[in-house]
Protein backbone atom coordinates (compact mmCIF):
# COMPACT_ATOMS: atom_id res chain seq x y z
CA UNK A 1 0.00 0.00 0.00
CA UNK A 2 1.43 3.63 -1.10
CA UNK A 3 1.71 6.01 1.95
CA UNK A 4 1.31 9.97 0.99
CA UNK A 5 3.42 12.29 2.90
CA UNK A 6 0.70 14.82 4.37
CA UNK A 7 2.25 18.40 5.23
CA UNK A 8 0.57 20.64 7.08
CA UNK A 9 0.90 23.52 4.89
CA UNK A 10 -1.16 21.61 2.16
CA UNK A 11 -4.48 21.02 4.83
CA UNK A 12 -7.09 23.14 5.25
CA UNK A 13 -7.77 26.10 7.56
CA UNK A 14 -7.80 25.35 10.93
CA UNK A 15 -5.93 21.89 11.18
CA UNK A 16 -3.10 23.35 12.27
CA UNK A 17 -0.58 22.18 15.20
CA UNK A 18 1.47 20.04 13.39
CA UNK A 19 5.40 19.50 13.74
CA UNK A 20 7.20 20.51 9.98
CA UNK A 21 10.60 20.02 11.96
CA UNK A 22 12.57 18.63 14.73
CA UNK A 23 16.09 19.60 15.43
CA UNK A 24 18.17 17.85 18.65
CA UNK A 25 20.97 18.59 20.42
CA UNK A 26 23.07 15.76 22.30
CA UNK A 27 25.56 17.33 24.37
CA UNK A 28 27.68 15.41 26.80
CA UNK A 29 30.39 18.09 27.07
CA UNK A 30 30.99 17.95 30.83
CA UNK A 31 31.13 21.68 31.93
CA UNK A 32 32.17 22.72 35.45
CA UNK A 33 30.93 26.17 36.41
CA UNK A 34 31.98 28.26 39.68
CA UNK A 35 30.33 31.70 39.13
CA UNK A 36 28.15 34.35 40.55
CA UNK A 37 27.19 35.37 37.35
CA UNK A 38 24.68 33.45 34.54
CA UNK A 39 26.72 32.04 32.34
CA UNK A 40 26.22 29.87 29.05
CA UNK A 41 25.70 26.12 29.32
CA UNK A 42 27.13 25.14 26.21
CA UNK A 43 22.99 23.90 25.48
CA UNK A 44 22.63 25.99 22.64
CA UNK A 45 20.82 24.74 19.24
CA UNK A 46 19.17 27.04 16.21
CA UNK A 47 15.85 26.37 13.84
CA UNK A 48 14.79 28.35 10.89
CA UNK A 49 10.86 29.06 11.28
CA UNK A 50 8.97 28.12 7.77
CA UNK A 51 6.31 30.63 8.31
CA UNK A 52 6.32 33.71 10.65
CA UNK A 53 2.81 32.15 12.54
CA UNK A 54 4.66 29.21 13.41
CA UNK A 55 5.41 28.44 16.79
CA UNK A 56 8.28 26.85 18.05
CA UNK A 57 7.94 23.98 21.01
CA UNK A 58 11.64 24.50 22.92
CA UNK A 59 12.78 21.68 25.39
CA UNK A 60 15.86 21.70 27.25
CA UNK A 61 16.67 18.71 29.51
CA UNK A 62 20.18 19.48 31.13
CA UNK A 63 21.16 16.88 33.29
CA UNK A 64 23.34 18.56 36.51
CA UNK A 65 24.74 18.86 40.07
CA UNK A 66 26.79 20.95 41.72
CA UNK A 67 27.91 21.56 45.02
CA UNK A 68 25.91 21.50 48.50
CA UNK A 69 24.24 25.14 49.06
CA UNK A 70 24.47 25.92 45.24
CA UNK A 71 21.09 27.23 44.21
CA UNK A 72 20.98 26.96 40.46
CA UNK A 73 18.76 29.16 38.46
CA UNK A 74 18.59 29.14 34.80
CA UNK A 75 17.61 31.67 32.16
CA UNK A 76 15.90 30.77 28.34
CA UNK A 77 17.21 32.66 25.80
CA UNK A 78 16.44 33.55 21.87
CA UNK A 79 18.88 34.91 20.74
CA UNK A 80 19.73 37.96 23.03
CA UNK A 81 15.64 37.88 24.27
CA UNK A 82 15.32 36.19 27.36
CA UNK A 83 11.76 34.18 27.24
CA UNK A 84 9.84 32.04 29.89
CA UNK A 85 11.09 34.19 32.62
CA UNK A 86 8.44 35.24 35.36
CA UNK A 87 7.17 38.72 34.91
CA UNK A 88 6.71 38.55 39.24
CA UNK A 89 9.37 41.01 40.78
CA UNK A 90 10.44 41.47 44.18
CA UNK A 91 12.80 38.81 46.51
CA UNK A 92 14.37 36.23 44.33
CA UNK A 93 16.10 35.78 41.55
CA UNK A 94 13.96 36.21 37.97
CA UNK A 95 14.38 33.17 36.10
CA UNK A 96 12.84 30.11 34.09
CA UNK A 97 13.53 27.71 36.89
CA UNK A 98 15.61 26.56 39.90
CA UNK A 99 16.88 23.62 41.48
CA UNK A 100 18.90 23.80 45.06
CA UNK A 101 21.79 21.29 45.90
CA UNK A 102 21.05 19.78 49.11
CA UNK A 103 22.99 16.79 50.95
CA UNK A 104 23.63 13.89 48.88
CA UNK A 105 21.83 15.51 45.96
CA UNK A 106 25.73 15.99 45.31
CA UNK A 107 26.30 12.70 44.29
CA UNK A 108 23.45 12.64 42.14
CA UNK A 109 22.68 14.19 38.32
CA UNK A 110 19.25 15.55 37.95
CA UNK A 111 17.14 16.16 35.09
CA UNK A 112 15.50 19.83 34.84
CA UNK A 113 13.00 19.99 31.96
CA UNK A 114 12.96 23.09 30.62
CA UNK A 115 10.11 23.38 28.10
CA UNK A 116 8.46 26.60 26.24
CA UNK A 117 6.41 27.39 23.56
CA UNK A 118 7.88 30.80 21.82
CA UNK A 119 6.03 32.63 19.22
CA UNK A 120 9.24 33.52 17.48
CA UNK A 121 8.02 35.92 14.14
CA UNK A 122 11.06 35.28 12.13
CA UNK A 123 11.35 32.76 8.81
CA UNK A 124 15.54 33.66 10.05
CA UNK A 125 18.02 31.28 11.96
CA UNK A 126 16.65 31.00 15.84
CA UNK A 127 18.89 30.05 18.00
CA UNK A 128 17.98 29.36 21.59
CA UNK A 129 20.71 29.21 24.47
CA UNK A 130 20.42 28.00 28.16
CA UNK A 131 22.43 30.17 30.34
CA UNK A 132 22.87 29.22 34.76
CA UNK A 133 23.78 30.95 37.52
CA UNK A 134 24.89 28.44 40.65
CA UNK A 135 24.37 31.03 42.76
CA UNK A 136 24.55 35.02 43.25
CA UNK A 137 25.52 36.15 46.46
CA UNK A 138 28.57 34.06 46.14
CA UNK A 139 30.49 31.83 43.83
CA UNK A 140 29.18 28.16 43.82
CA UNK A 141 29.83 24.70 41.67
CA UNK A 142 27.43 23.94 38.80
CA UNK A 143 28.01 20.76 36.72
CA UNK A 144 26.55 19.85 33.58
CA UNK A 145 26.53 16.32 32.28
CA UNK A 146 28.53 14.77 35.71
CA UNK A 147 27.99 14.48 39.25
CA UNK A 148 29.40 17.06 41.47
CA UNK A 149 32.19 14.39 42.84
CA UNK A 150 33.29 11.98 40.46
CA UNK A 151 34.90 9.24 42.43
CA UNK A 152 34.29 6.40 41.53
CA UNK A 153 31.69 4.23 39.39
CA UNK A 154 29.31 4.93 41.63
CA UNK A 155 28.66 8.45 40.83
CA UNK A 156 27.40 9.54 37.09
CA UNK A 157 28.68 11.20 33.59
CA UNK A 158 25.82 12.17 31.74
CA UNK A 159 24.24 14.01 28.72
CA UNK A 160 21.89 16.60 28.25
CA UNK A 161 19.49 16.96 25.20
CA UNK A 162 17.95 20.01 23.41
CA UNK A 163 15.23 19.43 20.94
CA UNK A 164 13.28 22.17 18.84
CA UNK A 165 9.85 21.47 17.48
CA UNK A 166 8.45 23.85 14.64
CA UNK A 167 4.52 23.44 15.35
CA UNK A 168 2.48 24.84 12.40
CA UNK A 169 0.01 27.80 12.89
CA UNK B 1 40.08 15.20 35.78
CA UNK B 2 39.12 17.61 38.74
CA UNK B 3 39.64 20.75 36.93
CA UNK B 4 37.65 22.82 38.23
CA UNK B 5 38.11 21.93 42.03
CA UNK B 6 41.92 22.23 41.55
CA UNK B 7 41.53 25.50 40.51
CA UNK B 8 39.14 26.52 43.46
CA UNK B 9 41.77 25.37 45.77
CA UNK B 10 44.63 27.39 44.20
CA UNK B 11 42.06 30.05 44.07
CA UNK B 12 39.02 29.85 45.50
CA UNK B 13 37.63 33.49 44.64
CA UNK B 14 38.06 32.11 40.99
CA UNK B 15 35.15 32.40 38.81
CA UNK B 16 35.53 30.26 35.71
CA UNK B 17 33.79 28.18 33.28
CA UNK B 18 35.84 25.06 32.16
CA UNK B 19 34.27 23.13 29.24
CA UNK B 20 35.45 19.63 28.88
CA UNK B 21 37.31 17.27 31.03
CA UNK B 22 40.95 16.88 29.74
CA UNK B 23 43.18 19.51 30.78
CA UNK B 24 44.95 19.35 27.48
CA UNK B 25 42.01 20.14 25.52
CA UNK B 26 39.52 21.95 27.65
CA UNK B 27 38.37 25.44 27.32
CA UNK B 28 39.22 27.55 30.37
CA UNK B 29 36.67 30.82 30.58
CA UNK B 30 37.91 33.30 33.11
CA UNK B 31 35.13 35.67 34.68
CA UNK B 32 35.03 38.74 36.69
CA UNK B 33 38.71 39.81 36.41
CA UNK B 34 39.65 36.38 37.64
CA UNK B 35 43.25 36.05 36.94
CA UNK B 36 44.22 32.91 34.81
CA UNK B 37 46.27 30.38 35.88
CA UNK B 38 48.39 28.27 33.96
CA UNK B 39 47.56 24.53 33.01
CA UNK B 40 50.59 23.59 34.89
CA UNK B 41 49.83 24.54 37.88
CA UNK B 42 46.48 23.07 37.64
CA UNK B 43 47.61 19.78 36.49
CA UNK B 44 50.27 20.05 39.29
CA UNK B 45 47.70 19.97 42.41
CA UNK B 46 45.34 17.31 40.45
CA UNK B 47 46.85 14.31 42.62
CA UNK B 48 46.37 16.25 45.45
CA UNK B 49 43.09 17.02 44.93
CA UNK B 50 41.61 13.88 43.68
CA UNK B 51 42.84 12.47 46.81
CA UNK B 52 40.95 14.48 48.94
CA UNK B 53 38.02 13.78 46.91
CA UNK B 54 38.95 10.14 47.93
CA UNK B 55 39.68 10.23 51.30
CA UNK B 56 35.97 12.44 51.28
CA UNK B 57 34.23 9.68 49.83
CA UNK B 58 35.81 6.63 51.87
CA UNK B 59 34.62 8.25 54.97
CA UNK B 60 30.94 9.02 53.99
CA UNK B 61 30.57 5.57 52.79
CA UNK B 62 31.95 4.08 55.78
CA UNK B 63 29.75 7.05 58.27
CA UNK B 64 26.78 5.89 57.13
CA UNK B 65 23.14 7.92 56.83
CA UNK B 66 22.78 10.12 59.22
CA UNK B 67 20.08 8.34 60.13
CA UNK B 68 21.59 5.36 60.73
CA UNK B 69 24.45 6.97 63.23
CA UNK B 70 21.21 8.72 65.23
CA UNK B 71 20.04 5.13 65.83
CA UNK B 72 23.62 4.02 66.75
CA UNK B 73 23.81 7.01 69.17
CA UNK B 74 20.47 5.85 70.53
CA UNK B 75 21.40 2.00 71.07
CA UNK B 76 25.18 2.45 71.87
CA UNK B 77 26.10 6.01 72.94
CA UNK B 78 27.86 9.32 72.14
CA UNK B 79 31.20 7.79 73.44
CA UNK B 80 30.91 4.51 71.01
CA UNK B 81 30.31 6.49 67.96
CA UNK B 82 32.41 9.15 68.36
CA UNK B 83 35.21 6.38 68.60
CA UNK B 84 33.94 4.62 65.72
CA UNK B 85 33.77 7.66 63.33
CA UNK B 86 37.49 8.39 64.70
CA UNK B 87 38.79 4.86 63.59
CA UNK B 88 37.27 5.64 60.09
CA UNK B 89 38.96 9.70 60.13
CA UNK B 90 42.29 7.50 61.11
CA UNK B 91 42.05 5.00 58.48
CA UNK B 92 41.10 7.41 55.72
CA UNK B 93 43.15 10.36 57.08
CA UNK B 94 43.80 13.99 55.24
CA UNK B 95 46.81 15.58 54.09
Amino acid sequence: MALTKLLSRGLGTGVGGKVLQVVTQFYDTQTSINSSSFTDTGLSLSITPTSTSNKVLVMFYPSFSGNENAYCAFKLFRGATEIGTTSNTGTGIECFTGFTIVGAFKFSTVVQPIVYLDSPSTTSATTYKLQVSPMRTSSEQFYLNRSHTLGDDNQFRTASNVILMEIAD
Amino acid sequence: MEILKGIIKINPNAQVVVRGNDLNTCEIEWHNGTPPIPKEKILAILPQVEKEIKTIQNRVKEYGSWQDQLDEIYHKGIDAWKARIASIKSKYPKE
